[in-house]
């Protein structure tokens, strides 16, 4: 019980601790962390607009597939 | 690649509807944004209400702001954002430049040709080898994969 209670009071010291609001605004505004943020953040746009092309790719081939189909006119080898 | 299937360099139907889509998209929001500030503005020094012709030039700036982005685009780098986002890029047939602003404005045209019949000019793209639509017909243009691969695009052939 005892221990408990100096846990958490040396828990709010910390928490309210000058040094701890240095670490804080050390870590957000480090150029590191911040570019680790911004290459996570682009990469999973670029992931999201592969897979909407991916997407889109497949539909415009079973578009054309279709309708080709449908005329009986095949797409015409490559020469 | 497997037997029956061939690449191909052009961009269909599906990866161009979504790229306009995004750029009309786009562009709507910068116009109205543009003018929810006039509009604010306006209202700050005095009562802002649109007669007949002040809709008509709304409108007029609206058209022009979006023909604008289209010709302008299309005319330098040969694509919209969207479009590179789609990784695809407009150019003229036979060349690998895009397309001059002249031709860019005629493909403009075109494009208003073929949305009007509820976007029936589109539909020549599903057929045609070089996935034309009727505004590529006109200004003598294809739409192909940035790339130039068509990377994982298979048409059927016979």
């Amino acid at each position: 019980m005892l221990e408990s209670r100096l846990i958490d009071e040396l828990t709010e010291q910390v928490l309210r601790s000058p040094e701890l609001e240095r670490v804080v605004e050390y870590v957000a505004t480090s150029p590191q962390v911040l570019d680790a943020v911004a290459r996570q953040t682009r990469s999973m746009a670029d992931e999201v607009a592969v897979n909407v092309r991916r997407r889109a790719e497949s539909a415009d081939d079973a578009a054309e597939r279709t309708v080709r189909g449908w005329l009986r006119r095949p797409r015409p080898q490559p020469t | 690649m497997s037997a029956g299937v061939t690449r191909v360099p052009y961009a269909g139907l599906a990866t161009r509807a979504l790229a306009l889509a995004v750029d009309v998209a786009i562009i709507n929001v910068i116009v109205f944004a543009c003018a929810a500030v006039l509009g604010l503005v306006g209202s700050l020094v005095g009562d802002l209400q649109l007669d007949t012709f002040g809709r008509l030039l709304a409108a007029a700036a609206w058209g022009l702001a979006v023909g604008s982005y289209f010709v302008l685009f299309w005319g330098t780098v040969g694509q919209t954002p969207a479009m590179r986002m789609m990784d695809i890029r407009v150019r003229r047939a036979g060349s690998t430049d895009p397309p001059s602003l002249w031709r860019s404005f005629v493909r403009l045209i075109g494009l208003g040709l073929a949305i009007i019949p509820f976007f029936a000019g589109f539909l020549p793209v599903l057929v045609d080898d070089r996935r034309r639509g009727i505004h590529d017909m006109m200004a003598g243009t294809v739409v192909e994969h940035a790339d130039g691969g068509g990377p994982v695009f298979s048409a059927p052939v016979p």
